[in-house]
């Protein structure tokens, strides 16, 4: 089983909820179950809202999206051409009781991305994009578990 | 076109109780904050929010009620969420807020957090 979808969207949110239909029809036939397949859709709606919120600063562009399916994993790639986006860490924790100190509503979709997936990594500068992030979630063997 | 719905009204108790349905992601999410701060601005800081209907929530939607539940606490209030549906259990106990925030089964149960 191997399958690939490629979809060009606008930076504007209303595109999200088709996006995680995209991902609920793609991910339906696989050995993820509805918790796991809840969580990757999960994952790539943070990761897809960080490139529509900052990438172009306010203007409109384009995103380009990458998903591939197999026996072994899916994966994600988003591809944008706005402004060069290096995080400074990708957390594996979050501070909850900090954030709801200070009144930070945002800053959680890194946290949520790592959390969910087993690999999430950023590439730049590739023949036509500025950012690239990638996203990789293990296929779980039939019958069995992944981690 | 999926969207949220949302509706507000002021219990006898001076309690705000919001029912939320559908998608609360980074679409919608500024309607939820405008609605929360709205109902602050009144001087009502105990809320009630009723998640059964909401079919989805992402980081931006939990990031109202985590970035609002500070000012309602230091107002005498808080922000207790009613029956909320398996999906959005899963997000909020992946974002460790199960252990944060209050739950109720009732809206009697959650008029008696307060």
């Amino acid at each position: 089983m191997s399958q690939e979808r490629l979809l060009t969207i606008s930076n504007q949110s209303k595109n999200l909820s088709e996006v995680r239909q995209v991902v609920a029809e793609m991910l339906e036939p696989s050995t993820f179950d509805r918790k796991q397949t809840n969580e990757i859709i999960l994952a790539v709606d943070e990761g897809l809202a960080n490139v529509v919120e900052h990438a172009y600063q306010g203007g409109l562009g384009e995103i380009k999206l990458i998903f591939g399916l197999d026996d072994d994993s899916f994966r994600v790639h988003v591809r944008d051409n706005g402004i060069l986006f290096e995080p400074s860490e990708l957390r594996d924790a979050v501070d909850i009781h900090a954030h709801i100190k200070k009144g930070l509503k945002g800053g959680l979709g890194l946290f949520l991305m790592k959390r969910i997936m087993d690999d999430v990594y950023y590439t730049h500068d590739g023949p036509d994009y500025v950012n690239e992030l990638v996203m990789v979630k293990k296929v779980p063997a039939v019958g069995g578990e992944t981690s | 076109m999926p969207d949220l719905k949302l509706h507000q009204e002021m219990l006898p108790t001076g309690v705000a109780y919001i029912e939320a349905e559908g998608f609360l992601d980074a679409h919608t999410f500024e309607d939820m904050d405008n609605l929360v701060q709205a109902v602050f601005r009144k001087g009502a800081h105990k809320l009630i929010v009723r998640l059964e209907k909401l079919d989805y929530i992402s980081s931006a939607g939990a990031g109202v009620f985590v970035g609002s539940v500070g000012q309602a606490r230091e107002n005498g209030g808080d922000i207790v969420f009613l029956r909320p549906s398996a999906s959005v259990k899963e997000v909020f106990d992946l974002l460790g807020l199960t252990a944060i925030f209050r739950f109720a089964e009732t809206r009697e149960d959650a008029e008696g957090c307060f």
